[in-house]
């Protein structure tokens, strides 16, 4: 009996940080926490959590600031919470319980995650998983995160990575730089995404690996109150908070500061124009049907200009041209309402600064034959990579006040008894 | 004559009689006996214990594994079949059941949590109906 006893109070001391971690990454977005008690019930793991007021996961929203997708409140420390584990005495038929105190950090940067430059989300529809790949010539300057279902393993090509990391059971080996197979850097992780999708009008928790992180709710319009947590953490909320967009449709026909549009094969074309210090955030909406980015060509002062911001909210996209090369931060979202492929070209490109996040958009990236081009950002999706042929290299900024610049959804909480 | 009879005192004072013999060996007897039934008991219950000790530790180890992400959300089987093998058990000796449970906060509102649970019936020892249960539960992460 006794160890059984012992058993259950190291069960039921796991199962309350286990609790505690869940409580708080389905939290990860939100304002606030109330205090709650979380029972499993029979002694099995009980913990209270006081409340919190902060927002762990919240992001700093100033347009202009260089570090402005920086998950947070910019400090990787956010939030200390005191929780308490309540274990039963054995024996005690009374129903006493002794009380441990336990330290919960809430952090919104991952030390195991640092540096992820390809990140590979798990990918679920209303129509069931996607098997989203990774394939071609593709070349990871640094890590990469898998949070993809096992149910589909095999998938990551001749991919080479510096390091990386899956959730679930991998059955499959991926390469380093110099091409010889090496394991990931720890065991599988549990997936501790955090992120919210919107069921009626409502923002509910996913944790699950999935993300939905460039516009939560129904395109093109959005839910009735654009202020509502689920929301805020969003590429969306983000660029247009403290700047107004300019918004594109089929019918744009002008040009407005770097934005301007024409037809290409009788398709709708908008143009972006980097080297424009107008440049404003871009929505662009059904009706486009190409895209074309100007690069910033002069090498020295890509920092010193804000971002670019577009968002692509458009399931008649067909294609993405990034022509010469571009220094300056450039932060693209392609989203669309049902699982699409997207061509992106080069022109006269060996090298852009680019991050960028496709959800429910495969993008098949046209690299000239035995040509290399090189992305300084990196590519966070649910959904396939294709470089059919050529070689795509992802590289890290260099810059500090450039770095982190992904908008991650991965959470990160520690416990440890105080 | 005086040495004679000093000869059959002595003897009388230094010997023991064939009843003292049989007395004082059937309590030897006795205690043996019970020593050797406290050894038979001891290692039957080391062995009980033993038994017990490996499969909490065989349940507790493939709960934590399942706990810590390996199986699939809808059983721990995946996992138990890994597991080395246990005298006495066999796949009727398991119950596992996970489910989805909500968690009241105490607050108005519920928290969605994967709850498994690991019932382990093993024989404890070389009698079919020496047959224990633990049942344990975890919390997935």
């Amino acid at each position: 009996m006794d160890l059984e006893f012992g058993v259950q109070r190291r069960l039921a001391l796991r199962n309350a940080r286990a609790m505690c971690q869940l409580y708080f990454i389905n939290r990860g977005l939100a304002n606030s926490s109330p205090a709650v008690d979380l029972d499993l019930g029979g002694g099995w793991g009980k913990v209270g959590i006081p409340a919190s007021a902060e927002n762990p996961l919240g992001s700093q929203q100033e347009f202009r600031l260089k570090n402005l997708l920086s998950p947070g409140w910019d400090r990787g420390f956010t939030e200390d919470v005191l929780a308490t584990v309540y274990h039963p005495v054995p024996y005690d038929t009374g129903g006493a319980e002794v009380q441990t105190s336990m330290r919960v950090q809430l952090k919104s940067r991952s030390p195991l995650l640092a540096g992820n430059l390809l990140i590979l989300h798990h990918t679920l529809t209303n129509s069931g998983s996607i098997d989203a790949t990774i394939s071609g010539g593709v070349q990871v300057n640094g890590h990469a995160t898998f949070w993809k279902d096992e149910s589909f393993p095999g998938t990551v090509g001749n991919l080479k990575v510096e390091s990386y990391d899956h959730s679930d059971i991998v059955s499959e080996a991926i390469g380093n730089l110099a091409g010889n197979h090496i394991p990931p850097t720890n065991y599988p992780f549990f997936r501790r995404t955090t992120g919210n999708d919107v069921v009626g009008a409502t923002g509910v928790p996913i944790t699950d690996g999935r993300f939905n992180m460039i516009q939560i709710g129904t395109a093109p319009a959005l839910p009735p109150d654009p202020d509502a947590i689920y929301k805020k953490n969003t590429l969306h909320y983000k660029m247009t908070a403290n700047s107004s967009p300019t918004v594109v449709d089929g019918n744009f026909d002008y040009t407005v500061g770097a934005v301007s549009g024409d037809e290409l094969a009788g398709q709708r074309r908008i143009t972006i124009d980097l080297n424009n210090p107008a440049v404003s955030p871009v929505i662009v909406n059904d009706g486009v049907f190409h895209i074309r980015f100007l690069g910033y060509m002069d090498s020295g002062q890509g920092d010193n200009e804000p971002p670019g911001f577009t968002i692509v909210r458009s399931s008649d996209l067909l294609s993405v041209t990034f022509e010469n090369n571009n220094y300056r931060r450039l932060v693209v979202g392609l989203q669309s309402s049902t699982h699409r492929d997207v061509a992106v070209n080069f022109t006269n490109a060996v090298s852009w600064r680019l991050l960028l996040t496709s959800e429910l958009t495969s993008t098949t990236w046209n690299v000239p034959s035995g040509s290399v081009v090189n992305l300084t950002g990196g590519i966070r999706t649910d959904s396939t990579v294709a470089v059919p042929s050529g070689l795509l290299i992802l590289n890290r900024e260099s810059s500090p006040n450039a770095l982190e610049l992904m908008d991650p959804r991965e959470s990160w909480v520690e416990i440890y008894r105080n | 004559m005086q040495s004679l009879l000093s000869s059959t005192v002595h003897r009388n004072f230094n010997g023991y009689t064939i009843i003292e013999a049989m007395v004082a060996v059937s309590i030897l007897m006795i205690g043996v006996a019970a020593a050797a039934a406290l050894s038979m008991t001891m290692l039957t219950q080391e062995d009980i214990n033993a038994r017990a000790a490996r499969a909490i530790n065989w349940q507790e180890n493939t709960l934590r594994l399942y706990q810590l992400g390996l199986g699939t959300s809808a059983d721990v089987s995946e996992i138990v079949e890994t597991m080395p093998g246990l005298p006495g058990l066999d796949a009727s000796g398991l119950t596992i059941s996970t489910t989805s449970t909500d968690i009241d906060t105490s607050g108005g509102s519920t928290f969605n949590v994967d709850v498994s649970e690991l019932t382990l019936i093993y024989n404890s020892f070389d009698d079919t109906d020496q047959n224990r249960t633990s049942q344990m539960t975890v919390v997935r992460y």
